[in-house]
């Protein structure tokens, strides 16, 4: 069966090209516009068009200067080392007459040493031995959670956080 | 437009017309993104030219676990942030502070041309924290799907449209007690 040689018949319609280039130059004024106008913001007019060459211009030019840190690496601990052993050798020299006692602690190094140490103080007994009197709770009774820490806190912790409706809009 | 994954390959290779390539893909869509952060053009200049440093020199470390796009986002984001943090320190004003200035300059900028209630929209969003304003931009402005901002910010869609649903909620408060 011979295959039939079809041709196909497109047809244009009348003035098609004629109006082509006009379409397509409104186009592109439209999307000039889109690129300059941003609802109430504005770019200068060919920033977009020169922005290129300048960031590849500056990354040309720009020289990240690397250090030789290797060299002082040794120097450096040397004298670090020195300086500690002299704050050390000094520090003991200033407190050799003065005896510490449970007053020079502040209550957060006390706290810091019972959590080091693995003590397993209930609260209660803590607070039996720390002068909580003293303590100013102030800070934690007045403070207000802020909205955007109590959703990230939800967001942790909850699997599903659109099941507490939170919001209306999608 | 070439596959992403080829040209990540020639971004590590450093080849200078991948490149322009991505530079030329993105930078109206993360112009608009930190400009929203920013306000101001010189400043949102100074940010997309620093982001994109930062992406030629840190492309090495994109790892693909993500698409590009979210992984440039992030980076302009953290810029833009950055930026405010340290002008303000320099300033020596919070960043409320330093907002409500910006904010204030809006008015007599040359590339700002919008109408009295526009300003107060866009004081409204200064005044949001910052995860709300970044939600609110992206969803609001560019018009960005949650799934995608989620990648961006690495917050789940139901947080999103949480902070969205409050940014929206004090934005309104604002506009109706100014």
């Amino acid at each position: 069966m011979k295959k039939e040689n079809k041709k196909f018949d497109f047809k244009m319609p009348e003035g098609y090209f004629d109006s082509l280039t006009s379409h397509i130059m409104d186009k592109v004024e439209k999307d000039d516009v889109a690129l300059r106008y941003n609802d109430d913001f504005m770019i200068p007019e060919g920033y977009m068009d020169t922005f290129s060459e300048k960031v590849l211009q500056r990354l040309e030019t720009e020289e990240v200067k690397v250090l030789p840190l290797r060299s002082f690496r040794k120097h450096y601990y040397a004298i670090a080392s020195i300086a500690a052993v002299l704050v050390l050798f000094i520090g003991l020299l200033w407190n050799k007459n003065n005896a510490y006692t449970y007053s020079d602690l502040a209550n957060s190094d006390i706290e810091g040493y019972f959590d080091l140490d693995g003590w397993e103080f209930s609260p209660y007994e803590l607070a039996e031995i720390l002068p909580v009197d003293q303590m100013d709770l102030h800070g934690i009774l007045e403070q207000q959670l802020d909205n955007e820490k109590v959703i990230d806190y939800l967001d942790d912790n909850i699997k599903n956080l659109e099941e507490l409706n939170l919001s209306q809009d999608d | 437009m070439v596959e992403e994954e080829t040209l990540v390959l020639q971004l590590k290779q450093k080849e200078a017309k991948a490149f322009e390539m991505l530079v030329n893909a993105y930078k109206v869509r993360l112009y608009w993104h930190i400009r929203r952060i920013v306000l101001d053009h010189d400043d949102t200049d100074d940010v997309l030219q620093n982001t994109f440093i930062k992406v030629f020199r840190n492309i090495d470390g994109f790892k693909g676990e993500s698409k590009l796009y979210s992984w440039m986002y992030r980076i302009a984001t953290n810029e833009a942030l950055g930026f405010l943090k340290s002008r303000s320190q320099l300033q020596n004003l919070d960043t409320e502070e330093l907002m409500a200035t910006k904010i204030a300059n809006l008015r007599a900028d040359v590339y700002y041309d919008g109408d009295e209630i526009q300003l107060k929209l866009q004081e409204a969003i200064a005044l949001l924290p910052e995860k709300q304003k970044l939600v609110f931009n992206m969803k609001y402005f560019q018009e960005m799907k949650y799934e995608e901002i989620s990648t961006i910010l690495d917050t789940s869609v139901g947080g999103l449209k949480a902070s969205y649903h409050l940014a929206t909620k004090k934005i309104e408060a604002y506009l109706k007690k100014n």
